[in-house]
């Protein structure tokens, strides 16, 4: 093909862009890729914390009820 | 691809940086992969899935890659994998959408122009994806044939071959136009 036939066809196509995404698509893509596994990530991250607080609470209930039982024996066995 | 921190690692606060810059890759790069899809699978419901699965396999990793905003050719690569296995699995008699594969024509476009332009719509659908492929690379995307070949994989002269030849068979089919331009 000559230089000038080539030149004439970029030309003719260049006065054309390929279709545009539609915005509603570019949305419903962004929603099912990244914001279900984020929403996801959130969930999990909250019910860890909920399960640290869960886990700190029967330490410090074991503490407390072991201190008491051993502040009761101590008196017990002072006999007072 | 940033070369050194090209992973996250298991910590909540990584992941959600890594979501974060796949997000901002996505809505950076999405309209410009979008007409890169549907000029290879030359269908928009094609190009639409492909699109989606390229974010959905990358949001989906363990370990999420590191996506520099500038990052287009990463993920043209990975568009483009995504069509060619489309592609392959499409039959023959598959139907295509018919929504128009080039941008619709200005208001101001006369009957000539969109008679021009539905010919050369037609005329890109009969090329194999492969000749369509590169020609939206250095027409529409305005990239050298070094920068194309990088980007496939492929020799230069391959690319070459690949945009002389499709542009043949344009001015075979597109001749009227031609004539008309001239």
């Amino acid at each position: 093909m000559k230089d000038h036939d080539r030149q004439s066809l970029e030309a003719i196509l260049a006065k054309y862009r390929p279709a545009e995404a539609p915005e509603e698509l570019l949305c419903r893509v962004e929603q099912a890729a990244l914001r279900p596994r984020r929403a996801w990530h959130e969930r999990c991250s909250a019910a860890m914390s909920v399960a640290a607080e869960v886990v700190l609470g029967f330490i410090v209930r074991g503490l407390v009820t072991a201190t008491t039982a051993i502040v009761l024996l101590l008196l017990a066995a002072g006999g007072y | 691809m940033t070369g050194s921190a090209n992973q996250y690692g298991a910590t909540n606060g990584n992941r959600d940086a890594g979501l974060d810059e796949i997000a901002s890759a996505y809505r950076a790069h999405a309209a410009a992969l979008y007409r890169y899809a549907i000029m290879l699978t030359a269908d928009s419901a094609s190009a639409e899935d492909a699109i989606q699965q390229v974010f959905v396999k990358l949001a989906g990793r363990k370990k999420l890659p590191s996506l520099a905003v500038a990052d287009r050719a990463y993920l043209r690569r990975a568009v483009r994998n995504e069509c060619y296995s489309m592609l392959s699995r499409r039959r023959e008699s598959a139907e295509l959408n018919d929504e128009s594969i080039l941008a619709p024509a200005p208001a101001g476009a006369g009957p000539a122009d969109r008679e021009e332009q539905a010919m050369i719509e037609q005329a890109l659908r009969r090329l194999p994806p492969d000749q369509r492929e590169v020609i939206h690379l250095k027409i529409y995307e305005q990239l050298t044939f070094q920068q194309i070949a990088d980007q496939l994989g492929e020799s230069i002269n391959t690319v070459a071959g690949r945009y002389r030849y499709g542009l043949e068979k344009l001015r075979q089919w597109l001749a009227p136009c031609q004539e008309d331009a001239l």
